[in-house]
Protein backbone atom coordinates (compact mmCIF):
# COMPACT_ATOMS: atom_id res chain seq x y z
CA UNK A 1 0.00 0.00 0.00
CA UNK A 2 1.17 3.76 -0.39
CA UNK A 3 2.43 5.27 2.18
CA UNK A 4 0.99 8.69 1.35
CA UNK A 5 -2.16 9.44 -1.20
CA UNK A 6 -3.45 12.46 -1.75
CA UNK A 7 -6.08 13.00 -3.47
CA UNK A 8 -8.04 15.89 -5.25
CA UNK A 9 -6.83 18.42 -2.79
CA UNK A 10 -7.64 22.23 -3.31
CA UNK A 11 -6.87 25.48 -1.61
CA UNK A 12 -7.75 29.09 -2.34
CA UNK A 13 -6.70 31.94 -1.05
CA UNK A 14 -9.08 34.92 -1.79
CA UNK A 15 -9.33 34.56 -5.49
CA UNK A 16 -5.90 32.50 -6.09
CA UNK A 17 -6.15 29.38 -6.75
CA UNK A 18 -3.04 28.13 -5.43
CA UNK A 19 -3.33 24.36 -5.27
CA UNK A 20 -6.13 22.78 -7.39
CA UNK A 21 -7.28 19.72 -7.98
CA UNK A 22 -3.54 17.83 -6.81
CA UNK A 23 -3.17 14.04 -6.46
CA UNK A 24 0.15 12.29 -5.97
CA UNK A 25 1.32 9.30 -3.82
CA UNK A 26 4.12 8.27 -2.51
CA UNK A 27 5.01 4.59 -1.82
CA UNK A 28 7.26 3.44 1.51
CA UNK A 29 10.86 3.55 1.21
CA UNK A 30 10.88 5.87 -1.88
CA UNK A 31 12.05 9.06 -2.46
CA UNK A 32 9.58 11.10 -4.33
CA UNK A 33 9.83 14.69 -5.73
CA UNK A 34 7.69 17.55 -6.71
CA UNK A 35 9.18 20.35 -8.70
CA UNK A 36 7.76 23.20 -10.75
CA UNK A 37 8.35 27.06 -11.14
CA UNK A 38 8.18 29.70 -8.16
CA UNK A 39 5.00 30.31 -6.80
CA UNK A 40 3.76 26.57 -8.59
CA UNK A 41 2.29 25.83 -4.80
CA UNK A 42 4.58 23.61 -3.36
CA UNK A 43 5.22 24.61 -0.35
CA UNK A 44 1.45 25.56 0.31
CA UNK A 45 0.73 21.63 -0.78
CA UNK A 46 3.48 20.85 2.36
CA UNK A 47 1.03 23.30 4.62
CA UNK A 48 -1.83 21.37 3.50
CA UNK A 49 -0.21 18.21 4.51
CA UNK A 50 1.34 19.23 7.92
CA UNK A 51 -2.22 21.14 9.34
CA UNK A 52 -1.35 24.67 8.35
CA UNK A 53 -3.41 25.14 6.41
CA UNK A 54 -6.94 23.58 5.96
CA UNK A 55 -8.03 22.04 2.56
CA UNK A 56 -11.25 23.07 0.88
CA UNK A 57 -11.31 20.01 -0.68
CA UNK A 58 -9.89 16.09 -1.11
CA UNK A 59 -8.46 14.04 1.10
CA UNK A 60 -4.50 12.89 2.67
CA UNK A 61 -4.67 9.41 3.99
CA UNK A 62 -1.21 8.31 5.71
CA UNK A 63 -0.87 4.69 5.46
CA UNK A 64 -4.59 4.50 4.54
CA UNK A 65 -5.72 6.77 7.76
CA UNK A 66 -7.09 10.14 7.10
CA UNK A 67 -4.43 13.37 7.91
CA UNK A 68 -5.92 16.14 6.54
CA UNK A 69 -6.93 19.36 8.82
CA UNK A 70 -5.73 18.27 11.72
CA UNK A 71 -3.85 20.78 14.13
CA UNK A 72 -0.04 21.40 13.24
CA UNK A 73 1.18 19.99 16.52
CA UNK A 74 -0.68 16.58 15.78
CA UNK A 75 1.63 15.38 12.54
CA UNK A 76 4.61 14.19 14.21
CA UNK A 77 2.57 11.69 16.44
CA UNK A 78 1.03 10.31 13.28
CA UNK A 79 4.37 10.58 11.51
CA UNK A 80 4.62 13.14 9.20
CA UNK A 81 7.97 15.82 10.24
CA UNK A 82 8.75 18.39 7.97
CA UNK A 83 11.69 21.61 7.40
CA UNK A 84 10.84 24.49 5.93
CA UNK A 85 11.68 26.50 2.43
CA UNK A 86 12.99 29.46 5.03
CA UNK A 87 15.14 27.68 7.73
CA UNK A 88 13.00 27.29 10.79
CA UNK A 89 15.58 26.35 13.58
CA UNK A 90 15.52 27.79 17.38
CA UNK A 91 18.71 29.80 17.10
CA UNK A 92 19.14 30.95 20.90
CA UNK A 93 19.29 27.02 21.60
CA UNK A 94 22.37 24.48 20.99
CA UNK A 95 22.52 21.96 18.31
CA UNK A 96 21.28 19.25 20.87
CA UNK A 97 18.27 21.17 22.51
CA UNK A 98 17.49 21.72 18.75
CA UNK A 99 17.38 18.02 18.43
CA UNK A 100 15.78 17.09 21.43
CA UNK A 101 12.94 19.55 20.85
CA UNK A 102 12.31 16.98 17.46
CA UNK A 103 12.83 14.41 20.20
CA UNK A 104 10.08 15.39 22.19
CA UNK A 105 6.86 14.07 20.75
CA UNK A 106 8.67 10.29 21.83
CA UNK A 107 9.05 11.85 25.52
CA UNK A 108 6.43 10.49 27.84
CA UNK A 109 7.03 12.00 31.45
CA UNK A 110 4.76 14.73 32.63
CA UNK A 111 4.96 17.70 35.49
CA UNK A 112 5.19 15.90 38.69
CA UNK A 113 8.14 14.19 37.15
CA UNK A 114 9.60 17.56 36.23
CA UNK A 115 9.09 18.91 39.19
CA UNK A 116 10.07 16.13 41.24
CA UNK A 117 13.12 15.02 38.95
CA UNK A 118 12.07 11.54 39.28
CA UNK A 119 14.26 8.52 37.96
CA UNK A 120 11.70 7.99 35.01
CA UNK A 121 12.85 11.81 34.14
CA UNK A 122 16.20 10.94 34.29
CA UNK A 123 16.13 7.80 32.53
CA UNK A 124 13.97 9.34 29.73
CA UNK A 125 15.94 12.50 29.30
CA UNK A 126 19.20 9.88 29.01
CA UNK A 127 17.52 8.08 26.29
CA UNK A 128 16.80 11.56 24.65
CA UNK A 129 20.35 12.71 24.54
CA UNK A 130 21.40 9.55 23.25
CA UNK A 131 18.63 9.54 20.36
CA UNK A 132 19.60 13.02 19.33
CA UNK A 133 23.39 12.61 19.78
CA UNK A 134 23.35 9.44 17.14
CA UNK A 135 21.66 11.03 14.70
CA UNK A 136 24.08 13.85 15.01
CA UNK A 137 26.67 11.76 14.46
CA UNK A 138 24.94 10.36 10.98
CA UNK A 139 25.16 13.88 9.84
CA UNK A 140 28.42 14.88 11.23
CA UNK A 141 27.07 17.71 13.66
CA UNK A 142 28.12 16.15 16.36
CA UNK A 143 30.91 18.26 16.98
CA UNK A 144 28.52 21.38 17.72
CA UNK A 145 25.98 20.02 19.85
CA UNK A 146 26.85 22.53 22.49
CA UNK A 147 27.31 25.45 20.54
CA UNK A 148 24.30 27.73 19.97
CA UNK A 149 23.02 27.00 16.49
CA UNK A 150 22.94 30.75 15.46
CA UNK A 151 26.42 30.60 14.96
CA UNK A 152 26.70 27.64 13.11
CA UNK A 153 26.67 28.41 9.17
CA UNK A 154 23.87 28.28 7.37
CA UNK A 155 24.68 24.61 5.62
CA UNK A 156 24.92 22.96 8.85
CA UNK A 157 22.01 25.38 10.51
CA UNK A 158 20.02 23.61 7.32
CA UNK A 159 21.42 19.93 8.14
CA UNK A 160 20.52 20.33 11.76
CA UNK A 161 16.99 21.31 10.56
CA UNK A 162 17.14 17.94 8.44
CA UNK A 163 18.59 16.59 11.93
CA UNK A 164 15.34 17.81 14.07
CA UNK A 165 12.70 16.44 11.73
CA UNK A 166 14.62 12.37 11.17
CA UNK A 167 14.92 12.25 15.17
CA UNK A 168 11.25 12.20 15.10
CA UNK A 169 11.57 8.82 13.49
CA UNK A 170 8.98 9.77 11.02
CA UNK A 171 6.88 7.66 8.80
CA UNK A 172 6.80 10.40 6.17
CA UNK A 173 9.91 13.28 5.68
CA UNK A 174 9.14 16.31 3.80
CA UNK A 175 11.60 18.24 2.96
CA UNK A 176 11.08 21.91 0.99
CA UNK A 177 13.93 23.15 -0.98
CA UNK A 178 16.36 21.47 1.19
CA UNK A 179 19.69 22.63 -1.05
CA UNK A 180 18.42 26.39 -0.87
CA UNK A 181 21.60 28.30 -0.29
CA UNK A 182 23.96 25.59 0.05
CA UNK A 183 27.07 25.64 -2.41
CA UNK A 184 27.66 23.02 -4.87
CA UNK A 185 29.71 20.67 -2.38
CA UNK A 186 27.42 21.05 0.23
CA UNK A 187 24.42 20.55 -2.21
CA UNK A 188 26.34 16.92 -3.37
CA UNK A 189 26.94 15.68 0.53
CA UNK A 190 22.92 16.85 1.13
CA UNK A 191 21.94 14.91 -1.70
CA UNK A 192 24.32 11.52 -0.92
CA UNK A 193 23.15 11.95 2.72
CA UNK A 194 19.22 11.90 1.53
CA UNK A 195 19.72 9.17 -1.36
CA UNK A 196 20.79 7.10 1.77
CA UNK A 197 17.73 7.49 4.15
CA UNK A 198 15.38 4.59 2.06
CA UNK A 199 17.76 2.09 3.19
CA UNK A 200 17.41 3.20 7.35
CA UNK A 201 13.37 3.05 6.54
CA UNK A 202 12.73 6.57 5.89
CA UNK A 203 10.34 7.62 2.89
CA UNK A 204 10.29 10.66 1.51
CA UNK A 205 8.92 13.79 -0.35
CA UNK A 206 11.00 15.74 -1.58
CA UNK A 207 10.32 20.06 -3.00
CA UNK A 208 13.47 20.85 -4.80
CA UNK A 209 14.81 23.78 -7.24
CA UNK A 210 18.08 22.31 -7.70
CA UNK A 211 17.39 19.91 -11.18
CA UNK A 212 20.13 17.60 -11.09
CA UNK A 213 19.61 16.82 -7.30
CA UNK A 214 15.88 16.01 -8.01
CA UNK A 215 16.83 14.07 -11.48
CA UNK A 216 19.63 11.90 -9.61
CA UNK A 217 17.81 10.95 -6.18
CA UNK A 218 14.23 10.41 -7.04
CA UNK A 219 12.19 7.62 -7.60
CA UNK A 220 9.16 9.68 -9.32
CA UNK A 221 8.86 12.82 -9.81
CA UNK A 222 5.49 15.15 -9.78
CA UNK A 223 5.80 18.98 -12.22
CA UNK A 224 3.65 21.31 -10.69
CA UNK A 225 2.71 24.83 -12.53
CA UNK A 226 -0.39 27.48 -11.80
CA UNK A 227 -1.66 24.92 -9.02
CA UNK A 228 -2.25 21.75 -10.90
CA UNK A 229 -0.14 18.70 -11.16
CA UNK A 230 1.15 19.01 -15.31
CA UNK A 231 3.24 16.24 -15.78
CA UNK A 232 4.59 13.34 -13.96
CA UNK A 233 7.07 10.12 -14.12
CA UNK A 234 10.25 8.71 -13.48
CA UNK A 235 13.29 11.55 -13.92
CA UNK A 236 13.71 10.40 -17.95
CA UNK A 237 10.39 11.17 -18.76
CA UNK A 238 9.57 14.38 -17.13
CA UNK A 239 13.31 15.35 -18.23
CA UNK A 240 11.91 15.02 -21.55
CA UNK A 241 8.01 16.17 -21.50
CA UNK A 242 7.90 19.44 -23.55
CA UNK A 243 5.32 20.92 -20.90
CA UNK A 244 7.89 20.34 -18.34
CA UNK A 245 10.36 22.25 -20.64
CA UNK A 246 7.95 25.15 -21.31
CA UNK A 247 6.99 25.54 -17.68
CA UNK A 248 10.60 26.18 -16.63
CA UNK A 249 11.83 27.89 -19.66
CA UNK A 250 8.70 30.26 -18.97
CA UNK A 251 9.76 30.84 -15.65
CA UNK A 252 13.50 31.40 -16.99
CA UNK A 253 11.79 34.13 -19.42
CA UNK A 254 9.90 35.97 -16.31
CA UNK A 255 13.34 35.60 -14.39
CA UNK A 256 15.72 37.50 -16.96
CA UNK A 257 13.09 40.11 -17.60
CA UNK A 258 12.84 40.99 -13.98
CA UNK A 259 16.64 41.44 -13.06
CA UNK A 260 17.10 42.94 -16.49
CA UNK B 1 36.16 6.07 43.34
CA UNK B 2 34.01 7.44 40.88
CA UNK B 3 31.02 8.04 42.99
CA UNK B 4 33.35 9.89 45.68
CA UNK B 5 34.94 11.88 42.66
CA UNK B 6 30.97 13.20 41.64
CA UNK B 7 30.09 13.49 45.80
CA UNK B 8 33.06 16.41 45.68
CA UNK B 9 31.57 17.81 42.14
CA UNK B 10 31.52 21.56 42.72
CA UNK B 11 28.74 22.02 40.79
CA UNK B 12 26.88 19.53 43.45
CA UNK B 13 28.34 21.13 46.15
CA UNK B 14 28.14 25.09 45.27
CA UNK B 15 24.06 24.93 45.67
CA UNK B 16 24.74 23.08 49.26
CA UNK B 17 27.01 25.24 50.30
CA UNK B 18 24.58 28.67 48.91
CA UNK B 19 21.27 27.50 50.62
CA UNK B 20 23.69 26.92 53.81
CA UNK B 21 24.45 30.31 53.71
CA UNK B 22 21.90 31.73 53.11
CA UNK B 23 20.29 29.79 56.22
CA UNK B 24 22.50 30.66 58.49
CA UNK B 25 22.79 35.05 57.32
CA UNK B 26 19.35 35.89 59.09
CA UNK B 27 21.57 35.06 62.23
CA UNK B 28 23.54 37.52 61.89
CA UNK B 29 21.03 39.99 60.88
CA UNK B 30 20.34 42.25 64.06
CA UNK B 31 19.02 45.03 62.77
CA UNK B 32 14.97 45.60 62.17
CA UNK B 33 14.75 47.08 59.16
CA UNK B 34 17.16 45.17 57.24
CA UNK B 35 15.23 41.86 58.08
CA UNK B 36 12.46 44.00 56.67
CA UNK B 37 14.00 44.74 53.01
CA UNK B 38 14.69 40.55 53.20
CA UNK B 39 11.86 39.50 53.69
CA UNK B 40 10.53 41.73 50.57
CA UNK B 41 13.51 40.24 48.83
CA UNK B 42 12.10 37.27 49.29
CA UNK B 43 8.93 37.70 48.28
CA UNK B 44 9.32 40.07 45.69
CA UNK B 45 12.23 37.21 44.08
CA UNK B 46 9.29 34.86 44.05
CA UNK B 47 7.27 37.34 41.58
CA UNK B 48 10.57 37.62 39.44
CA UNK B 49 11.14 34.44 39.16
CA UNK B 50 7.27 33.50 38.34
CA UNK B 51 7.15 35.82 35.88
CA UNK B 52 10.41 35.06 34.23
CA UNK B 53 8.99 31.60 33.48
CA UNK B 54 5.80 32.85 31.40
CA UNK B 55 7.55 36.05 30.07
CA UNK B 56 11.29 35.27 30.17
CA UNK B 57 11.33 32.05 28.74
CA UNK B 58 8.35 31.28 26.86
CA UNK B 59 8.54 35.46 25.70
CA UNK B 60 4.85 36.12 26.55
CA UNK B 61 5.16 39.09 28.07
CA UNK B 62 2.40 39.75 30.70
CA UNK B 63 1.92 43.07 32.69
CA UNK B 64 -0.47 42.05 34.82
CA UNK B 65 1.57 39.93 36.91
CA UNK B 66 0.41 42.38 40.20
CA UNK B 67 -2.79 41.25 39.81
CA UNK B 68 -2.27 37.58 40.70
CA UNK B 69 -0.24 38.94 43.51
CA UNK B 70 -3.64 40.58 44.81
CA UNK B 71 -5.56 37.65 44.50
CA UNK B 72 -3.32 35.48 46.06
CA UNK B 73 -3.05 38.17 48.73
CA UNK B 74 -6.76 38.59 49.11
CA UNK B 75 -7.97 34.76 49.09
CA UNK B 76 -5.17 34.30 51.91
CA UNK B 77 -6.49 36.66 54.43
CA UNK B 78 -10.21 36.15 53.86
CA UNK B 79 -10.11 32.83 54.37
CA UNK B 80 -8.04 33.21 57.44
CA UNK B 81 -10.43 35.93 58.85
CA UNK B 82 -13.34 34.39 57.79
CA UNK B 83 -12.33 30.75 58.90
CA UNK B 84 -9.84 31.00 60.67
CA UNK B 85 -7.97 28.41 58.54
CA UNK B 86 -3.95 27.56 59.01
CA UNK B 87 -1.90 29.10 56.51
CA UNK B 88 -0.69 26.63 54.91
CA UNK B 89 -4.23 25.87 53.85
CA UNK B 90 -4.58 29.68 52.93
CA UNK B 91 -1.35 29.69 51.47
CA UNK B 92 -2.08 26.76 48.94
CA UNK B 93 -5.62 28.41 48.05
CA UNK B 94 -4.30 31.37 47.23
CA UNK B 95 -1.85 29.42 44.92
CA UNK B 96 -4.60 27.44 43.42
CA UNK B 97 -7.31 30.15 43.03
CA UNK B 98 -4.71 32.56 41.48
CA UNK B 99 -3.69 29.67 38.97
CA UNK B 100 -7.44 28.54 38.03
CA UNK B 101 -7.57 32.84 37.83
CA UNK B 102 -4.33 32.39 34.87
CA UNK B 103 -5.99 29.35 33.36
CA UNK B 104 -9.31 31.38 32.90
CA UNK B 105 -7.31 34.62 31.56
CA UNK B 106 -4.70 33.18 29.68
CA UNK B 107 -7.07 30.77 27.30
CA UNK B 108 -8.03 33.45 25.83
CA UNK B 109 -5.41 36.32 26.07
CA UNK B 110 -2.70 34.15 24.70
CA UNK B 111 -4.06 33.58 21.89
CA UNK B 112 -3.00 37.53 21.53
CA UNK B 113 0.50 38.06 20.08
CA UNK B 114 2.56 40.74 21.46
CA UNK B 115 1.83 43.90 21.83
CA UNK B 116 -1.89 42.65 22.05
CA UNK B 117 -1.29 40.40 25.41
CA UNK B 118 0.37 43.04 26.59
CA UNK B 119 -2.32 45.60 26.52
CA UNK B 120 -4.60 42.61 27.49
CA UNK B 121 -2.95 41.96 30.81
CA UNK B 122 -2.53 45.61 31.51
CA UNK B 123 -6.58 45.70 31.05
CA UNK B 124 -6.37 42.16 33.26
CA UNK B 125 -4.44 44.05 35.86
CA UNK B 126 -7.07 47.37 35.96
CA UNK B 127 -9.95 45.11 36.39
CA UNK B 128 -8.69 43.32 39.11
CA UNK B 129 -8.17 46.23 41.09
CA UNK B 130 -11.31 48.14 40.73
CA UNK B 131 -12.68 44.65 41.82
CA UNK B 132 -10.55 45.03 44.81
CA UNK B 133 -11.76 48.29 45.09
CA UNK B 134 -15.36 48.24 44.52
CA UNK B 135 -16.44 44.91 46.32
CA UNK B 136 -17.03 46.14 49.64
CA UNK B 137 -18.69 44.33 51.18
CA UNK B 138 -16.03 41.13 50.50
CA UNK B 139 -13.04 43.50 49.99
CA UNK B 140 -13.73 46.38 52.51
CA UNK B 141 -12.76 48.49 49.29
CA UNK B 142 -10.23 51.21 49.85
CA UNK B 143 -10.29 50.83 53.42
CA UNK B 144 -8.23 47.13 52.87
CA UNK B 145 -8.29 44.55 55.25
CA UNK B 146 -7.12 44.33 58.99
CA UNK B 147 -6.05 41.94 61.45
CA UNK B 148 -4.80 39.41 58.99
CA UNK B 149 -4.00 36.43 61.23
CA UNK B 150 0.36 35.75 61.93
CA UNK B 151 1.02 32.27 60.70
CA UNK B 152 1.39 30.07 62.82
CA UNK B 153 3.51 26.52 63.54
CA UNK B 154 2.77 24.16 66.47
CA UNK B 155 0.65 26.99 68.03
CA UNK B 156 3.37 29.61 67.92
CA UNK B 157 2.28 32.63 65.96
CA UNK B 158 5.48 33.87 63.64
CA UNK B 159 6.21 37.23 64.95
CA UNK B 160 9.54 38.29 64.38
CA UNK B 161 11.49 39.25 61.76
CA UNK B 162 14.28 36.96 61.59
CA UNK B 163 11.14 34.26 61.73
CA UNK B 164 9.63 35.94 58.91
CA UNK B 165 12.73 36.04 56.64
CA UNK B 166 13.35 32.20 57.90
CA UNK B 167 9.16 31.43 56.32
CA UNK B 168 9.57 33.84 53.05
CA UNK B 169 13.02 32.72 52.24
CA UNK B 170 11.78 29.14 52.71
CA UNK B 171 9.01 29.51 50.25
CA UNK B 172 11.34 31.51 47.87
CA UNK B 173 13.86 28.29 47.72
CA UNK B 174 11.03 25.88 47.13
CA UNK B 175 9.11 28.29 44.15
CA UNK B 176 12.97 28.60 42.93
CA UNK B 177 13.61 24.54 42.84
CA UNK B 178 10.27 24.21 41.48
CA UNK B 179 10.78 26.25 38.54
CA UNK B 180 14.35 25.25 38.01
CA UNK B 181 13.07 21.82 37.48
CA UNK B 182 10.67 22.87 35.38
CA UNK B 183 13.02 24.88 33.11
CA UNK B 184 15.70 21.62 33.22
CA UNK B 185 12.89 19.47 31.91
CA UNK B 186 10.91 18.93 28.39
CA UNK B 187 8.83 21.24 29.70
CA UNK B 188 11.21 24.19 30.08
CA UNK B 189 12.58 23.18 26.42
CA UNK B 190 9.41 23.24 24.81
CA UNK B 191 8.98 26.74 26.31
CA UNK B 192 12.25 28.27 24.90
CA UNK B 193 11.48 27.06 21.32
CA UNK B 194 8.27 28.56 21.65
CA UNK B 195 9.42 31.58 22.23
CA UNK B 196 11.81 31.30 19.09
CA UNK B 197 9.88 29.48 16.93
CA UNK B 198 6.68 29.19 17.55
CA UNK B 199 5.55 27.40 14.11
CA UNK B 200 8.55 25.21 14.64
CA UNK B 201 7.39 24.30 17.90
CA UNK B 202 4.23 23.34 16.41
CA UNK B 203 5.58 21.81 13.85
CA UNK B 204 7.88 19.49 16.40
CA UNK B 205 4.41 18.47 17.99
CA UNK B 206 4.32 20.86 20.79
CA UNK B 207 0.76 22.01 21.64
CA UNK B 208 2.07 25.66 21.51
CA UNK B 209 -1.16 27.21 23.16
CA UNK B 210 -1.38 24.75 25.84
CA UNK B 211 1.81 24.81 27.28
CA UNK B 212 1.69 28.55 27.22
CA UNK B 213 -1.42 28.83 29.30
CA UNK B 214 -0.20 25.93 31.31
CA UNK B 215 3.07 28.44 32.01
CA UNK B 216 1.03 31.56 32.47
CA UNK B 217 -1.24 29.41 35.15
CA UNK B 218 1.65 27.95 37.47
CA UNK B 219 3.27 31.52 37.40
CA UNK B 220 0.02 33.07 38.64
CA UNK B 221 -0.02 30.30 40.81
CA UNK B 222 3.55 31.11 42.81
CA UNK B 223 2.18 35.34 42.45
CA UNK B 224 -0.83 34.44 44.92
CA UNK B 225 1.29 32.29 47.14
CA UNK B 226 3.55 35.12 47.19
CA UNK B 227 0.59 37.67 48.04
CA UNK B 228 -0.17 35.25 50.88
CA UNK B 229 3.05 35.55 52.14
CA UNK B 230 2.65 39.51 52.06
CA UNK B 231 -0.75 39.58 53.69
CA UNK B 232 0.52 37.47 56.74
CA UNK B 233 3.45 39.39 56.97
CA UNK B 234 2.31 43.25 56.74
CA UNK B 235 -0.59 41.60 58.47
CA UNK B 236 -2.68 44.54 56.48
CA UNK B 237 -3.44 44.97 52.57
CA UNK B 238 -5.21 47.21 50.12
CA UNK B 239 -5.75 47.43 46.53
CA UNK B 240 -3.34 50.08 45.89
CA UNK B 241 -0.46 47.43 46.47
CA UNK B 242 -1.42 45.44 43.19
CA UNK B 243 -1.62 48.05 40.76
CA UNK B 244 -0.67 47.95 37.46
CA UNK B 245 2.59 50.44 38.56
CA UNK B 246 3.64 47.30 40.41
CA UNK B 247 3.26 44.87 37.82
CA UNK B 248 5.62 47.30 35.69
CA UNK B 249 8.38 46.78 38.26
CA UNK B 250 8.36 42.82 38.55
CA UNK B 251 8.43 43.10 35.01
CA UNK B 252 11.48 44.97 34.95
CA UNK B 253 13.13 42.93 37.32
CA UNK B 254 12.60 40.16 35.08
CA UNK B 255 13.92 42.02 31.69
CA UNK B 256 17.20 43.45 34.10
CA UNK B 257 17.99 39.70 34.97
CA UNK B 258 17.87 38.87 31.40
CA UNK B 259 14.81 37.31 30.17
CA UNK B 260 15.09 33.55 30.96
CA UNK B 261 17.49 33.58 33.84
CA UNK B 262 16.15 32.49 37.00
CA UNK B 263 19.44 33.83 39.42
CA UNK B 264 19.41 37.15 37.19
CA UNK B 265 15.38 37.43 38.21
CA UNK B 266 16.80 36.90 41.90
CA UNK B 267 19.58 39.28 41.24
CA UNK B 268 17.58 42.03 40.05
CA UNK B 269 14.69 41.52 42.45
CA UNK B 270 17.13 41.89 45.03
CA UNK B 271 18.81 45.49 43.53
CA UNK B 272 15.45 46.88 42.46
CA UNK B 273 14.17 46.53 45.81
CA UNK B 274 17.48 47.24 47.82
CA UNK B 275 18.48 50.00 45.98
CA UNK B 276 15.28 52.70 46.32
CA UNK B 277 15.61 51.81 50.47
CA UNK B 278 19.12 52.52 49.97
CA UNK B 279 17.73 55.71 48.09
CA UNK B 280 15.41 56.81 51.02
CA UNK B 281 17.32 59.41 52.49
CA UNK B 282 17.30 61.25 49.31
CA UNK B 283 13.80 61.53 48.84
CA UNK B 284 12.80 63.94 46.71
CA UNK B 285 15.25 62.93 43.88
CA UNK B 286 14.54 59.18 44.72
CA UNK B 287 12.56 58.37 41.35
CA UNK B 288 14.57 60.27 39.71
CA UNK B 289 17.64 58.24 40.15
CA UNK B 290 16.04 55.54 40.14
CA UNK B 291 14.56 55.84 36.85
CA UNK B 292 18.11 56.84 35.30
CA UNK B 293 19.69 53.88 36.89
CA UNK B 294 17.15 51.88 35.14
CA UNK B 295 17.87 53.79 32.20
CA UNK B 296 21.06 52.98 32.39
CA UNK B 297 21.04 49.27 33.38
CA UNK B 298 19.24 48.94 30.32
CA UNK B 299 21.29 50.74 27.75
CA UNK B 300 24.59 49.10 29.17
CA UNK B 301 22.70 45.48 28.46
CA UNK B 302 23.19 46.32 25.25
CA UNK B 303 26.75 47.41 24.71
CA UNK B 304 28.99 44.56 23.59
CA UNK B 305 30.85 43.79 26.26
CA UNK B 306 32.39 41.18 24.56
CA UNK B 307 34.59 43.45 22.50
CA UNK B 308 35.87 45.99 25.15
CA UNK B 309 38.89 45.31 27.16
CA UNK B 310 36.60 44.12 30.54
CA UNK B 311 35.04 42.14 28.29
CA UNK B 312 38.08 40.28 26.86
CA UNK B 313 39.63 39.45 30.00
CA UNK B 314 36.60 38.02 31.81
CA UNK B 315 36.08 35.40 28.75
CA UNK B 316 39.68 34.78 29.26
CA UNK B 317 39.34 33.65 32.03
CA UNK B 318 35.68 31.73 31.80
CA UNK B 319 37.47 30.08 28.44
CA UNK B 320 40.14 28.93 31.20
CA UNK B 321 37.51 27.52 33.53
CA UNK B 322 35.90 25.88 30.62
CA UNK B 323 39.09 24.45 29.23
CA UNK B 324 39.87 23.07 32.82
CA UNK B 325 36.44 21.90 33.30
CA UNK B 326 36.08 19.75 30.69
CA UNK B 327 39.98 18.34 30.88
CA UNK B 328 38.63 17.40 34.54
CA UNK B 329 35.10 15.38 32.36
CA UNK B 330 37.93 14.02 30.18
CA UNK B 331 39.30 12.32 32.66
CA UNK B 332 36.38 11.10 34.07
CA UNK B 333 35.18 9.10 31.35
N1 LIG C 1 -0.98 32.32 3.19
C1 LIG C 1 -1.12 32.72 1.91
N2 LIG C 1 -1.94 33.74 1.61
C2 LIG C 1 -2.08 34.13 0.33
N3 LIG C 1 -1.45 33.58 -0.70
C3 LIG C 1 -0.62 32.55 -0.47
C4 LIG C 1 -0.40 32.07 0.85
N4 LIG C 1 0.48 31.04 0.80
C5 LIG C 1 0.79 30.89 -0.50
N5 LIG C 1 0.14 31.79 -1.25
C6 LIG C 1 0.23 31.90 -2.71
O1 LIG C 1 0.08 30.64 -3.27
C7 LIG C 1 0.91 30.50 -4.42
C8 LIG C 1 1.79 29.29 -4.26
O2 LIG C 1 2.79 29.57 -3.32
P1 LIG C 1 3.83 28.47 -2.81
O3 LIG C 1 3.11 27.25 -2.45
O4 LIG C 1 4.66 29.10 -1.75
O5 LIG C 1 4.72 28.24 -4.10
P2 LIG C 1 6.06 27.42 -4.30
O6 LIG C 1 6.45 26.81 -2.99
O7 LIG C 1 5.76 26.41 -5.33
O8 LIG C 1 7.09 28.40 -4.78
C9 LIG C 1 1.70 31.79 -4.55
O9 LIG C 1 1.07 32.59 -5.52
C10 LIG C 1 1.57 32.41 -3.19
O10 LIG C 1 1.61 33.81 -3.27
MG1 LIG D 1 8.11 27.08 -1.83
Amino acid sequence: MERLKVQDICKSFGGLTAVSNVSFQVEAGQIVSIIGPNGAGKTTVFNLLTGFYTCDAGSILLDGRPIENLPPSQYVKEGVARTFQNLRVFPAMTVLENVLIGYQSKIEYGWADAILRTPRLREQERAAREAAMEILERLKLSAFAGERCAGLPYGLQKKLEIARALVCSPRLLLLDEPAAGLNPQETAELADFVHGLPEQGFTILLIEHDMSLVMDISNYIYVMDYGRVISEGIPEQVQKDPKVIEAYIGQGGIRHASEG
Amino acid sequence: MQRNKRFFDLKRILPLLLAAAMYAAPLAITNQYVLRVCVYVSIYSILACSLNLISGVCGQVSMGHAAFYGVGAYTSALIALSFGLPWPICLLAAGVLSALVGLLIGTPALRLQGGYLVICTVGFNELVRLILLNWVSVTRGPMGLTNIPRPRFFGVAIHSGRQYLYLSMTLLLIVYITLRNILHSRFGRNLRAIKEDETAAETMGIRVHREKVTAFAIAAGFAGMAGSMLAHYMLYINPNLFIGDFSTTILSMVVLGGMGSMPGSVAAATLLTVIPEALRELDRYRMLIYGLMLICMMLGKNIPWDTTPLGRAAARLRGRVKIARESEHGGKD
